[in-house]
């Protein structure tokens, strides 16, 4: 689907360069819900956007590739190397942004929006008609009222107007979806509610979903593979199920540490101190300086990632000799 | 982005400071009242002796200049420092008492900037025909200019009175006039100076054409009794550029000095905000 | 309701308006030094020589609309009944015994005309600027384009009247200076003339007015481009000039048709004085004769009508409003 190698992301200006994303490989697979964790300012915003070829200056990619495969008209793979991948915007890859309460126009009706988004070189574009019967039928399937189509977008609820903006993203049937903190911002009814959206869509279409959130609840939820996030480079990588219970970084675990568990009582642990700058990171491991296992060896040299099991990878040092695994109780 | 705020705000700075010379400074220095006719021969090109030469009427074009340049600006300066006095106290009166205050005071506020204000004032200073002050003239101006900074200043009040430091210092007991003066204060000089210096542009603008149809005091010297006069003149037909040339050019270098240092003004103290 | 608040305030203000410049027309000769009937029959009497009923007509006609006949109230009321109801200020005194309203609804066309093109003009043509300076705010383009409006905005209407006058009348005399139209109504020659005569015109009170639109609407369209729609709007895909059109215009325009409610008062004030310097045969040219030749009657009609005309615009333009813009449309 997606084959990240060695991306390098950074915001470039005539005075300083922030490293949003520092070297992260990753595979996106056909068909799975992958999870991108981490906390604000890791890098993982610019990682999707990267994903989807969206580059406004100063934002570019100083190095690595991404490569993405999707099927073409006639069935066949084709590849398209970042960042020219505006061909294949909303039609194979989709993005649903941040904080989407404010992305509808609010002086157009809502099923313009729906056709302005059709690629020109789609036959669809001509046949209104058409289309608007196809757009019937899908919000339907999403249980929404043909009568949304009319709207003007202040006449919808939050919550229908967050469905509505993910039935924009894959009204087109993309192979890929990409879900920058879909449910931030939301109350807890509504998350469920767009959550259990996105993965019925899911289950249906068969497209691979990406979700990026600092919500761990919401990943423990709903995806199948997690990767986490920390100061532009991915620290942990594997199924979601194995790092809840084996978290393998210390990060990663004092991550699982701070979430509230049913019947738990006591203090939650938040992770003292601040990531690291970007603009001159730390020699060694990044994470080193809060890091309570932190050795002489991580502030001298980067880890890199290595393989924990065949679908678990980890980049720390200490990793091997289990120190930082398990959660406590 | 630091630059170009400031070289809005510098060349405007610039131009006006330039007339504020040529409309303070300079007129001390000129020989004899340029108003008076047949002070010097008629009708003479530059020369060393006369900057701008002279006019038809016998006077030297370029201490006319500066005297109505002088005038000019006199006018434009009470009328604002007038309007925006009277708009501040009124807009703020309505912004914070609110209710039918409010609702009197927005709607006379909304008629005044709606009617227009040229055909009334040439009404009005028609039949003091020529009479009237300079002083009088600037007064009839004020009437139809306090309503903008009025406007804004009800605006400003709106949003400030909400605000916590406001509740704090009505709570505590300080005086309405004094919570305005201490705590609202900064927040309105920054758009207030704005609104002078355009006033002071309107102003100016309004008397230039009430002169130029003649409904202005013709015996003053300003920007706009100057190209009165040399249309009465014919100096357009008889190729008299720098007497009719010379106001035009003037008043376009100060408008365009006013307007840049107003809007370099307003870029200033919005990034000083941290827009 | 809401709807029926808005419109009643409007409606209010209009009304408000046209009260404060009427009454004001109705209070302005009681400034004058002296009476200013006889004054006037004094100089008419002068320049020609009327039959005595004629005299006493015209007193008694100049009485009652400068209001001097009967208590204050009564003048005031036969003064606004005349006025509104009626539309009736008398003769013009330079142009005895034509009614002011005849001269007036001969010039309406002409100045109508003008204003109505060079405002739309100006608008559409300044708003277009305005956008794409607005939308590429970062190019050398966006900061031309805006600095030439920056010097054309302040130039008062009769200053850049009066240097192209000098300009293209004189210097290089291409354009006539002043307005005068030659043969029939409708005839090409006719035509031709009023075009060549209306050009100078037009184009000086289109610059100036381009100035502000280009500058609001720039500062409008950079505000824009950094909302949310705009960024979703990117990521579907859309494309630049989709993008201008229908998230940036669609947006921006809705303030540009008030602010147009709020210019109308100082373009009209503009033409006034564009036209008289012209020669333009509008409303302007009358009003600035009615002055130079004392002429009440007409200055009393013409002011009037001026201030009813533009109240009137501004009470249609504040009135269209809400149907342009959904968010109040549908609620």
């Amino acid at each position: 689907m997606q084959a990240i190698r060695d991306l390098q992301a950074h915001y470039v200006t005539p005075t300083v360069t922030v490293r949003a994303v520092d070297g992260v490989s990753l595979d996106v697979r056909e068909g799975e819900i992958l999870g991108i964790a981490g906390e604000s300012g890791c890098g993982k915003s610019t990682l999707v956007k990267a994903m989807y070829g969206y580059l406004p200056t100063p934002l570019t990619i100083a190095g690595g590739s991404i490569s993405t495969t999707v099927r073409g008209p006639d069935g066949k793979p084709v590849t398209i190397e970042s960042p020219d991948m505006r061909s294949i915007w909303w039609k194979h890859i989709s993005y649903i942004p941040q904080g989407s309460m404010s992305v509808l126009n609010p002086v157009v009706r809502v099923e313009n929006q729906f056709y302005d988004a059709v690629p020109k070189s789609d036959p669809r574009r001509r046949d209104r008609k058409a289309l608007r019967e196809q757009l019937v039928q899908y919000l339907r399937e999403l249980d929404l009222p043909a009568t949304v189509l009319k709207a003007y977008p202040h006449q919808l609820s939050g919550g229908m107007r967050q469905r509505v903006i993910v039935a924009l993203a894959t009204f087109l049937h993309p192979q890929l979806v990409l879900a920058d903190e879909p449910t931030t911002a939301l109350d807890v009814v509504v998350q469920r509610g767009i959550l259990a959206m996105l993965t019925r869509l899911q289950k249906k279409m068969g497209n691979t979903l990406v979700i990026v959130s600092h919500d761990m609840g919401v990943h423990y939820q709903v995806t199948h593979r997690m990767a986490i996030m920390y100061a532009g480079k991915i620290v942990e990588l594997g199924p979601t199920e194995q790092v809840f219970t084996n978290p393998r970084h210390p990060y990663t675990a004092m991550l699982i540490r701070s979430l509230p568990r049913v019947g738990q009582a006591g203090l939650r642990e938040g992770i003292p101190g601040s990531p690291p700058s970007l603009i001159t990171p730390p020699e060694g491991c990044r994470f080193a300086e809060r890091c309570p296992h932190a050795t002489a060896l991580c502030r001298e040299r980067v880890p890199d990632l290595i393989d924990v099991n065949e679908t678990h990878q980890v980049a720390c040092h200490l990793a091997p000799a289990g120190i930082a695994g398990g959660l406590a109780e | 982005m630091k630059r170009k705020h400031n070289s809005r705000l510098l060349a405007g700075f610039a131009l006006v400071s330039l007339f504020a010379l040529l409309g303070f400074v300079v007129p001390f220095f000129s020989p004899e009242d340029p108003r008076v006719w047949n002070t010097v021969p008629r009708n003479l090109p530059a020369s060393a002796a006369h900057l701008l030469g002279t006019t038809s009427l016998g006077q030297d074009t370029f201490w006319f200049l500066t005297w109505a340049i002088r005038n000019s600006l006199i006018i434009g300066l009470i009328t604002a420092v007038l309007a925006t006095v009277i708009g501040l106290v009124v807009g703020l009166t309505a912004g914070f008492r609110g209710g039918t205050i409010d609702r009197v005071l927005t709607l006379l506020m909304d008629s005044f900037i709606v009617i227009p204000s040229l055909p009334i004032l040439i009404l009005l200073a028609s039949l003091m025909k020529g009479r009237a002050s300079i002083i009088l003239v600037a007064g009839v101006l004020v009437i139809f200019n306090w309503p903008w900074p009025a406007r804004q200043a009800r605006a400003s009040a709106l949003s400030l009175r909400e605000r916590d430091f406001v509740h704090t210092a009505w709570f505590s007991g300080e005086s309405p006039l004094k919570i305005t003066m201490r705590e609202l204060l900064p927040f309105i000089s920054s758009w207030a100076l704005g609104n002078l210096i355009n006033t002071v542009l309107v102003a100016v603008a309004t008397e230039g054409a009430l002169a130029v149809i003649g409904v202005s005091n013709q015996a003053q010297a300003t920007l706009g009794t100057m190209i009165f006069w040399a249309m009465q003149h014919q100096a357009l037909l008889a190729e008299r550029w720098l007497w009719i040339g010379s106001p035009v050019v003037a008043i376009m270098l100060l408008f365009i000095g006013l307007f840049l240092t107003q809007t370099g003004l307003s870029q200033y103290s919005a990034t000083k905000r941290g827009r | 309701m809401r709807f029926l608040v808005f419109l009643g305030s409007r409606i209010l203000t209009f009304l408000m308006v046209v009260w404060i410049g009427i009454t004001t027309a109705f209070f302005v000769p009681r400034f004058a030094p002296s009476n200013p009937v006889e004054a006037v029959l004094a100089r008419l009497d002068s320049q020609k020589s009327f039959q005595p009923e004629q005299i006493q007509a015209m007193r008694e006609s100049l009485m009652e609309l400068f209001g001097l006949k009967g208590t204050l109230l009564q003048q005031y009321g036969s003064f606004l009944k005349r006025v509104l109801v009626s539309g009736d200020f008398g003769p013009s005194l330079t142009v005895y015994p034509t009614p002011v309203s005849t001269l007036v609804a001969r010039a309406l066309p002409w100045s109508l005309g003008l204003l109505f093109c060079s405002t739309i003009i100006a608008w559409v043509l300044g708003n277009s600027i305005g956008l794409i300076a607005g939308y590429w705010k970062d190019r050398t383009i966006s900061r031309i384009l805006e600095g030439t409006a920056i010097l054309l905005y302040p130039i008062p209407y009769y200053i850049l009247a009066l240097a192209l006058i000098i300009l293209f009348a004189y210097v290089f005399p291409i354009f006539p200076f002043s307005f005068s139209a030659q043969g029939q109504p409708f005839e090409w020659a006719f035509i031709k003339s009023v075009i060549r005569g209306s050009f100078l015109p037009a184009l000086s009170m289109v610059t100036v007015g381009l100035g502000w639109w280009v500058i609001s609407m720039k500062a409008l369209a950079s505000n824009i481009m950094e909302e949310e729609y705009v960024y979703f709007a990117r990521l579907k895909g859309v494309s630049d000039g989709g993008i201008m059109r229908g998230y940036v215009l669609r947006n921006a325009l809705l303030p540009q048709v008030t602010m147009l409610a709020l210019q109308l008062g100082g373009m009209f004030s503009g033409a006034l004085l564009t036209e008289y310097l012209f020669g333009y045969p509008g409303v302007g040219t009358l009003i600035a004769q009615a002055v130079l030749g004392s002429d009440y009657n007409m200055i009393l009609g013409t002011i009037s009508f001026s201030i009813i005309a533009v109240a009137g615009a501004t009470l249609i333009i504040d009135l269209a409003y809400p149907f342009l813009d959904p968010r109040i449309r549908y609620r």
